[in-house]
């Protein structure tokens, strides 16, 4: 349900629909329910799922309660937080000596809460557990980083690999504002980089600048001719691009093209 | 630790390796099969579905979208490439091949009595055994006109959502067709599920299953 009412949260923001009203609904009604939080001390277990049919709970250890908390968070911020305490005592993920994990998920999604709602100590002894059981692995050819888990595995775990990828890009408030707010946009948006060789590390509008910093795939091929387009801008010949590597600018149809050494300085598109 | 503005090597290094493997052609009909990259092994018997990995992937595309909202190109190719598998057969090749109690129930191994009632053990259908056909539903071969399967029709609103936020709605809140089998093809539109969805969750107060006669509050 909590993934559920995720979606319908960023199908609201995306439309200007109300439909996340009746997953509110749902979430008053579960807290007692289902997720403990209707008592004086925190829950210690949670319902797992349960059985209407029957009218049957399988009940489990709120220690992964984070990953519900997760799909909570933007949407329910005290049932989350509520749930994310309650799983941080059990399972001792961010204790001062912290207690081994005992599934990628429960790290990844305290880590993602720990850097959402800005709790350093807690975001730092997570990653650095994550650090030490989880296998982080460059292929530094392909300039690729994944999990490698521990598994000894030909693919990288995709599921367990989204999570804590995830809980990498975090970042204080990012992933509510992102649920209940969307991406602030600017004039024009950088198009056509070289990706994979050629990345954007930054790229975003601030007074009235597109400010980017590219990233090379490899540190070899800095130095390397390389351009983007801006597509967007209303004038684009009123645009220049600035760097102290060197960009040069052009109008070509409607787009601004961006072109000079692959460089990782800051790049100023402004008037 | 405040707003992040740049993206770190590591999630540059990820979006490497998950933009490889979405545009690593393969075919999820039912006569194909996702390339092995795609997990269906994490978490048997719930989660042990490739398409959770579709809509598990898009959660940090839509994070590093906030760090660079004025480079988004790679962020919507992904999310398109994964979108566009979730059309396919193998994106609910649980529903579409588990009909009626599983067979299977009275010899579970012994670990799944974690994840099964004491009282119910040998006689009820493991989480994640959908259980098309099963009471109190009809067989429905549309999981998301289903009334169970709400793990399917939740998590890839999701996944729609993550789409619309980063790159804009229009591309798929046009009509396009899931599953895409004979006798198995179904209309549906980003808002049109969001909207189903929130019909099915207004008149179930205690939630909506996902596989038959389990509500999860996950």
């Amino acid at each position: 349900m909590a993934g559920a009412g995720f979606g319908l949260k960023l199908h609201d923001t995306a439309f200007g629909t109300d439909h996340c009203d009746a997953y509110l609904e749902w979430v008053r009604y579960a807290r007692g329910a289902y997720l403990g939080l209707d008592g004086v001390e925190p829950p210690r277990r949670m319902s797992m799922y349960y059985d209407p049919l029957l009218d049957l709970h399988m009940r489990t250890s709120v220690a992964g309660a984070t990953d519900v908390a997760l799909f909570l968070a933007a949407v329910a911020p005290g049932e989350a937080r509520a749930l994310y305490d309650a799983s941080v005592a059990r399972s001792h993920l961010v204790d001062a000596d912290p207690a081994p994990p005992r599934h990628p998920k429960s790290p990844a999604t305290t880590l993602l809460l720990a850097k959402e709602w800005g709790l350093d100590t807690h975001a730092e002894r997570v990653a650095a557990s994550i650090d030490a059981h989880y296998e982080p692995t460059w292929d530094a050819a392909a300039g690729e980083f994944t999990w490698g888990l521990g598994l000894g595995e030909r693919h990288p775990r995709g599921q367990y690999n989204a999570f804590l990828a995830a809980a990498e890009a975090n970042s204080e408030g990012a992933w509510t504002r992102f649920a209940g707010e969307g991406i602030a946009r600017g004039e024009g948006e950088i198009r056509d980089i070289d990706f994979p060789n050629v990345a954007c590390r930054e790229a975003h509008w601030r007074d009235g600048a597109l400010h980017c910093r590219l990233a090379a795939k490899r540190p070899e091929d800095l130095g390397r001719p390389t351009s983007f387009r801006v597509r967007g801008l209303a004038q684009p010949d009123a645009w220049r691009a600035t760097s102290a590597s060197g960009v040069r600018s052009r109008v070509e149809g409607a787009d601004l093209v961006v072109e000079g050494p692959l460089s990782e300085e800051p790049i100023r598109i402004g008037r | 630790m405040s707003p992040a503005t740049a993206l770190s090597d590591r999630s540059l290094g990820w979006l490497r390796y998950l933009h490889r493997k979405a545009m690593t052609p393969d075919d999820w009909s039912r006569a194909g099969r996702p390339h092995p990259h795609w997990d269906n092994r994490s978490d048997p018997p719930m989660g042990s579905w490739h398409r959770f990995d579709l809509t598990d992937s898009s959660y940090a595309l839509g994070l590093m979208a906030q760090s660079t909202p004025a480079w988004r190109e790679v962020y919507t190719a992904i999310l398109d490439a994964l979108i566009e598998r979730h059309t396919h057969w193998w994106s609910a090749a649980d529903w579409l091949t588990q009909f009626g109690p599983d067979p299977d129930r009275a010899a579970y191994p012994e670990v799944y009595r974690r994840v099964i009632p004491e009282a119910v053990w040998g006689d009820y259908d493991v989480p994640g055994w959908t259980a098309n056909g099963i009471e109190p539903w009809e067989r429905n071969l549309d999981p998301i006109g289903a009334e169970a399967m709400l793990f399917y029709k939740g998590f890839f609103l999701c996944l729609l959502g993550v789409r619309a936020l980063v790159a804009g709605g229009e591309r798929w809140n046009v009509p396009f067709e899931m599953i895409r089998e004979p006798g198995m093809t179904f209309t549906w539109t980003h808002s049109a599920i969001a909207a189903h969805l929130a019909g099915q969750m207004g008149r179930r107060p205690v939630g909506c299953h996902c596989e038959n006669t389990k509500i999860w509050p996950y």
